[in-house]
């Protein structure tokens, strides 16, 4: 498989870090929220950071160059809250939402990327969360479809998952 | 020899064709591929997000030269902005509008006003307030302008696109009908080879009269419909007496003359075959039928037969022999034959006998007669 994705050590994002998580290591980042499992969980920077962090390695529509995202995989946040991520609705600071079924993009791993280029990002780079997918190692999505979820200013997510009483 | 080169070159054609079919198919299938996988290009969102962010921070600002406590939102809607920006510039490779420099220059350059009234640097008050509220009304008027750009050149590469779609596949239909064609030609080619292979196998190429493999199979058949039947064995008297003073020429005419004539005798229901040489077979049903076919045959050696202006002197021996439905082994029915067929030669030929059984006691006797 060509996919870029590796655990890196994330020392140097740590070492980056710091002086944001002095100073900001209360502010929420992303909401996570499930009705069903009556879930309310907040991350901050340095829990999300704490997490594996993995790399992606792509090109986007929205820039001309290639660059390296780091963050952690949308698929361990969801583990970290206890939630099974299949209808997902995600909303952005710039009050863009999209809402689709996170199976058809599990195996592409998808991050939330925290920063670029081993810079933390900020709004202004599309941070402090944006949602990266391994464009350049899949080729099926390069298609608007798909771009579509790639959101950014990513601040939180609502899980729509039914509970085992309904499928019974 | 000519004909065989005409046909070479006709499969030859045929091969061409099919290659330039298929190529040019899986070419366009290609290309067909690539015009459906064309995206609606991201910078016409990215535009939009632009257009209604920079409206929405206008919005803030007046509501901050009104004296309403905005600042965290006017932060905020500031580096949204910011970023709607940084998507067209450093994303402008995909954008439409960057194919007039002009567009992407002046839209950097609203961006460099922009930053110049940056909230967290500058103190946005009176006059600076004022500038900044005209440079970014300046700017929401170009990217607007800069929208309908953008969703006229979609346009006008969906409208492209799609005669695209439509000529590549109207260009992939008649490949198709191409590799249809030459399929269809090789599929006909390779049948009339089959099914000339298959008469070969079952035909004397010489007389066209059925082969020996041929009677076996019609005598297999009939043992396992356990139908009877009669064989006659013909052997030509005095042929090699042709074939010496004639020549091989005359021969061979004679043996199709012969075999014509035995066909025109028999009717549908019977059978006739070439053994090899100047031996042939024919089958029927019936003792009647067997008698009468015998006497026909042999009115055609009756008088000479002219060939090639030469008088063939030859004559018939027939051997007539029955066949039970559960009978021997098909070589023992034409033993039987071939025994009678030497008794009407012995008796000096022109002439049909019938295979008689001999009896036990006499068998020994039998065993002498030759074979």
């Amino acid at each position: 498989m060509l996919i870029k994705n590796k655990i890196k050590k994330s020392f140097f994002l740590l070492l980056l870090s710091i002086p944001f998580l002095s100073a900001a290591s209360e502010k929420v980042l992303l909401k996570i929220n499930s009705d069903v499992r009556e879930v309310r969980e907040q991350y901050t920077l340095s829990e999300l950071l704490h997490l594996p962090q993995y790399e992606v390695r792509t090109n986007t529509p929205w820039t001309n160059e290639m660059h390296t995202y780091s963050g952690p995989y949308l698929e361990d946040v969801f583990a970290l809250a206890g939630v099974r991520g299949n209808e997902i609705t995600l909303y952005a600071l710039d009050h863009y939402q999209i809402s689709f079924n996170f199976e058809s993009i599990k195996k592409y791993k998808p991050i939330l990327a925290l920063a670029v280029d081993s810079e933390l990002l900020t709004v202004r780079t599309k941070g402090p969360i944006w949602v990266v997918l391994p464009l350049d190692d899949y080729s099926e999505l390069n298609a608007a479809l798909y771009h579509d979820y790639m959101i950014w200013q990513l601040v939180k997510i609502n899980v729509n998952e039914k509970s085992n009483d309904d499928a019974l | 020899m000519m004909m065989r080169y005409k046909k070479m070159y006709f499969l030859l054609l045929i091969v061409l064709l099919f290659i330039i079919s298929a190529g040019a198919s899986l070419i366009l299938l290609n290309k067909n591929q690539e015009l459906l996988l064309w995206n609606e290009r991201a910078s016409g969102r990215s535009l939009m997000q632009l257009v209604i962010l920079q409206q929405s921070y206008l919005n803030l600002m007046l509501q901050h030269q009104r004296g309403d406590d905005v600042s965290e939102q006017l932060l905020t809607s500031y580096d949204l902005t910011w970023s709607a920006y940084q998507s067209l510039l450093k994303g402008s490779k995909n954008a439409y509008f960057i194919s007039e420099g002009q567009r992407i220059n002046r839209l950097k350059y609203f961006f460099t006003l922009f930053k110049e009234n940056d909230p967290t640097q500058v103190n946005l008050t009176g006059e600076q307030l004022n500038t900044a509220l005209y440079n970014t009304q300046e700017a929401h008027n170009y990217s607007l302008e800069l929208l309908n750009h953008e969703f006229q050149g979609y346009s006008r590469m969906t409208h492209q696109r799609n005669l695209e779609s439509v000529r590549v596949n109207e260009i992939m239909i008649i490949g198709l009908i191409g590799l249809t064609f030459s399929g269809t030609i090789f599929l006909l080619i390779i049948l009339r080879e089959r099914r000339k292979m298959t008469y070969l196998a079952f035909h004397d190429p010489l007389t066209e009269l059925a082969n020996r493999t041929a009677l076996k199979e019609k005598v297999t058949e009939l043992q396992n419909n356990k139908i009877s039947f009669y064989t006659l064995l013909i052997d030509i008297d005095r042929f090699k007496a042709v074939n010496d003073n004639f020549g091989h020429d005359v021969g061979d005419k004679l043996l199709i003359y012969l075999s014509d004539e035995m066909a025109k005798i028999c009717g549908e229901l019977e059978f006739v075959a070439r053994l090899g040489g100047d031996e042939f077979t024919i089958i029927c049903y019936s003792k009647k039928a067997a008698e009468k076919i015998a006497l026909k045959l042999l009115d055609i050696t009756k008088n000479t037969i002219n060939i090639k202006e030469k008088n063939c002197d030859i004559g018939m021996s027939i051997g007539i022999s029955f066949s039970k439905s559960k009978h021997k082994a098909w070589v023992d029915i034409f033993k039987e034959a071939d025994v009678a067929m030497y008794q009407a030669k012995e008796k000096g030929g022109d002439d049909y006998h019938i295979y008689e059984p001999v009896p036990v006691s006499n068998r020994q006797l039998n065993l002498q007669l030759p074979t």
